[in-house]
């Protein structure tokens, strides 16, 4: 007997009279009523606006992809870029390492100090990044910043053996360094999200596997290669592609830090725009810089994914 | 029961919901703001100086409380780390509030692109005769008037501590002149000043303002970053090759402070004992007087040094701020009303705000200033005139070209300053991207002030 094809039988009579497509379609349409609100309709607004000039109030010239090749032709543009390269760069593998440590401790501890830990270690997320930028403002203070006190009192001793007095480091307005105190920042401030995230992946990994390779004799190291890290790809593809994204993104915490950067060397892809749609009068240069960086973004995600595929989605 | 009590949850919400809406349809929880008059909102940024907000907030009280048009002033003080932002956002919204306080040089572009209103509509001739001719030169594009000012202020001011020169052996009457002898001083006034909290020579220009804070040397530069049609970058000239080397000698030996808590508009590096000498916009003896009244007899004021000292260049741009009408303004009448009123009306509203920030700012008006510089006021006031009489007449306006070409230059600057690149390949990719600037931005044969 031939086989009604899919669609056909999703949409049958049968089906619409037995009464859950109707519902269903009722449940999803706040959700695509939102996103095509929000999302959808804006962004195919500026796609269209993008190839548009606009000199003055209410004066619209077609320029078709002119402001692309002046976006793709803009050193600035591609600095931005390579800053918020550089950030995903410290902040995604530290963040992936930290996490993964974190989670795999709050594996091991009891009960109420185990919620403690998860806790403590989720707190920083719930801070917004204003918060967060401030609190390391101060934490990196060249004069009387923690940071620098406990490098001074770590270097002490060798002090006292004769080497060089520790010499504060300026590390919000030295552009060799400000980019890296924005990333410990940042790290810290998403660490308790990657954790989570971590800590589920573990957990969704069956401990009879544990069991069995316990019985066959493996050591940790070995259930660490074969079992733990196997077991959580798919989790690790997840939060590569959304650290990779979210850290090249990263703005708020080094604009309230160290503004654009003494010579711009915390200023990423976001920064830009925003520099850009607060002081050029005409708005389409920041429209199709955030549509360019947009479809940056999406290539390396679909990147990501095919370089880095799993048993389970090819399933 | 449980139904009873989720009937009264409900009608208790409902109750919330309702009494919120009345609150907010009638009225105004801040001012009160009765029934039947015209709101017109005004924004401007609060500034540095308390006694501006306090100057603002006093006069549109009192207008709010006496006048008979029919009007009731929304004052906003907009935070100016948000400003642009919330310009942009008014402006995208078709929102914008009936009167924005306004920097000049922003206003011709701005204006030209269908911001604000053209103020003659509103302002005879009789009543721009007022207006002193060196500030009709900024607001005046090609016989359009945007913006009506309110006040002038040079910069940069080198700002010197009279005890810290003698106490290293330079005379306190002999400010440097030449960008050799501020360098020298700088060295002195680092390597010299003893006691328990370390005091450097120079505080030069944080970074977050330095892009327009260096507009203060095109006087002596002797042109713009854009020539007059502004299709060709003037940058790699001896002037700002030597300018770059003297910031960065003055960094690199350790001669100013590497971060400052304050900003550019902020005296404070100075005025707490950190630095000895400080480039500071006119407003800076304002906030000594009004601040740190402990330390004027020891403030010296002089003209920036030049290059070769020389006396007849200038050493300080023109800035200020006035009142401008935005186009999405559905009572341009109204709003011109209130603008007469504090700006245009009465000398007495505007020798208040003068007198209130210490004779540090310069009104735009011919008739203030007929009123302000006596004796009763700034005519005994030595900081004032002798920044009317050294610095003003030579200052030249602000530019108007768009920021990323301002931005840029003070980033390279910066860039020479902080790292170790040859002054050849900084010029050459400021160059590069100034010339993308003028492609992307477009603004060859767009500038506003050209004849």
């Amino acid at each position: 007997m031939q086989k009604t094809p899919t669609a056909i039988r999703f949409f049958s009579a049968r089906r619409i009279l037995k009464g859950d497509l109707i519902p269903s379609l009722v449940l999803l349409l706040p959700s695509f009523a939102l996103l095509t609100v929000f999302i959808a309709a804006p962004l195919g607004y500026s796609l269209v606006m993008s190839l548009f000039d606009t000199p003055a109030r209410n004066e619209l010239v077609f320029v078709g992809f002119n402001t692309y090749g002046h976006v793709l032709g803009d050193p600035a543009f591609w600095k931005a870029l390579l800053i918020g390269g550089r950030y995903a760069l410290v902040i995604v593998p530290s963040q992936i390492i930290i996490a993964f440590l974190l989670a795999s401790l709050a594996t091991k501890l009891r009960r109420r100090f185990g919620a403690f830990f998860k806790v403590a270690v989720y707190i920083p997320c719930v801070l917004s990044g204003v918060v967060v930028g401030v609190i390391f403002l101060s934490v990196f203070q060249e004069d009387t910043g923690v940071f620098n006190a406990i490098l001074s009192a770590l270097w002490k001793p060798f002090a006292l053996a004769g080497a060089k007095p520790f010499t504060p480091i300026a590390w919000l307005s030295d552009p060799s360094v400000d980019w890296l105190a924005c990333s410990v920042a940042v790290v810290w401030a998403g660490l308790g999200y990657t954790t989570l995230i971590m800590l589920g992946g573990l957990y969704d990994i069956p401990v009879d596997y544990y069991e069995a390779a316990t019985i066959d004799g493996a050591g940790k190291l070995a259930k660490l290669f074969h079992i733990t890290l196997p077991g959580l790809k798919n989790v690790f593809v997840y939060v590569l592609v959304s650290l990779i994204v979210s850290s090249v993104q990263v703005f708020e915490i080094p604009y309230i830090m160290t503004g654009k950067g003494q010579i711009g060397t915390t200023m990423g892809p976001i920064g830009f725009l925003f520099d850009k749609f607060n002081y050029d009068i005409n708005k389409t240069y920041a429209t199709v810089a955030s549509i360019v960086i947009a479809i940056i973004l999406a290539l390396l995600s679909s990147i990501i994914f095919r370089v880095i595929s799993s048993e389970k989605s090819e399933a | 029961m449980a139904i009873f009590n989720k009937l009264i949850s409900v009608m208790l919400v409902c109750a919330m919901i309702i009494s919120l809406h009345f609150d907010a349809c009638f009225r105004d929880p801040r001012t009160g703001l009765s029934a039947g008059k015209e709101k017109v909102v005004f924004w401007t940024p609060p500034f540095v100086e308390v006694q501006t907000r306090e100057w603002f907030t006093k006069w549109t009280d009192k207008y709010n409380e006496e006048n008979d048009d029919g009007i009731y002033v929304e004052l906003n003080f907009i935070p100016e780390d948000a400003w642009a932002q919330s310009i942009n956002a008014a402006r995208a919204d078709g929102n914008a509030p009936d009167l924005v306080f306004a920097n000049y040089a922003a206003v011709p572009l701005e204006g030209n692109a269908g911001y604000y209103v053209d103020l003659n509509e509103y302002f005879s001739e009789d009543e721009w005769s007022d207006i002193h001719g060196y500030v009709e030169n900024m607001i005046n594009v090609k016989g359009t008037r945007y913006i009506y000012p309110a006040f002038v202020e040079p910069y940069s001011v080198l700002y010197y501590s009279k005890s810290k020169f003698a106490a290293v052996g330079l005379d306190p009457e002999k400010p440097p002149k030449t960008w050799d002898e501020l360098i020298d001083y700088a060295e002195r006034l680092t390597n010299n000043l003893s006691g328990s909290d370390k005091v450097y020579g120079i505080q030069l220009p944080p970074s977050g303002q330095l892009g327009w804070v260096l507009w203060g040397f095109q006087g002596m530069a002797g042109s713009e970053l854009l020539n007059e049609n502004w299709d060709t970058p003037i940058y790699d000239t001896a002037f700002n090759r030597g300018l770059f080397e003297m910031f960065r000698t003055i960094y690199k030996n350790g001669w100013s402070p590497k971060t400052s808590a304050y900003t550019y508009n902020e005296i404070n590096q100075f005025a707490n004992g950190r630095v000895a000498m400080q480039p500071c916009g006119s407003w800076g003896i304002g906030q000594i007087k009004n601040g740190f009244p402990g330390i004027l007899d020891d403030v010296g004021i002089a003209k920036f040094p030049t290059p070769d000292g020389d006396d007849g260049v200038s050493t300080a741009a023109l800035g200020g701020w006035g009142m401008t009408v935005s186009t999405d303004s559905k009572k341009p009448e109204l709003a011109v009303k209130f603008m007469k009123y504090l700006l245009a009306g009465s000398e007495e509203i505007m020798v208040d705000f003068f007198q209130g920030l210490g004779y540090s700012k310069f009104s735009g008006r011919k008739s203030v200033d007929a009123v302000l510089n006596t004796g009763e006021y700034a005519g005994n006031d030595v900081y004032s005139q002798y920044m009317l009489d050294e610095i003003l007449p030579l200052s030249v306006p602000e530019p108007c070209y768009p920021w990323s070409f301002s931005d840029t230059f003070a980033i390279k600057l910066q860039e020479y300053m902080l790292q170790s690149g040859t002054i050849d390949s900084v010029m050459a990719s400021l160059g590069t991207l100034m010339r993308a600037y003028v492609g992307s931005e477009e603004t060859a044969g767009k500038n506003p002030r050209k004849a």
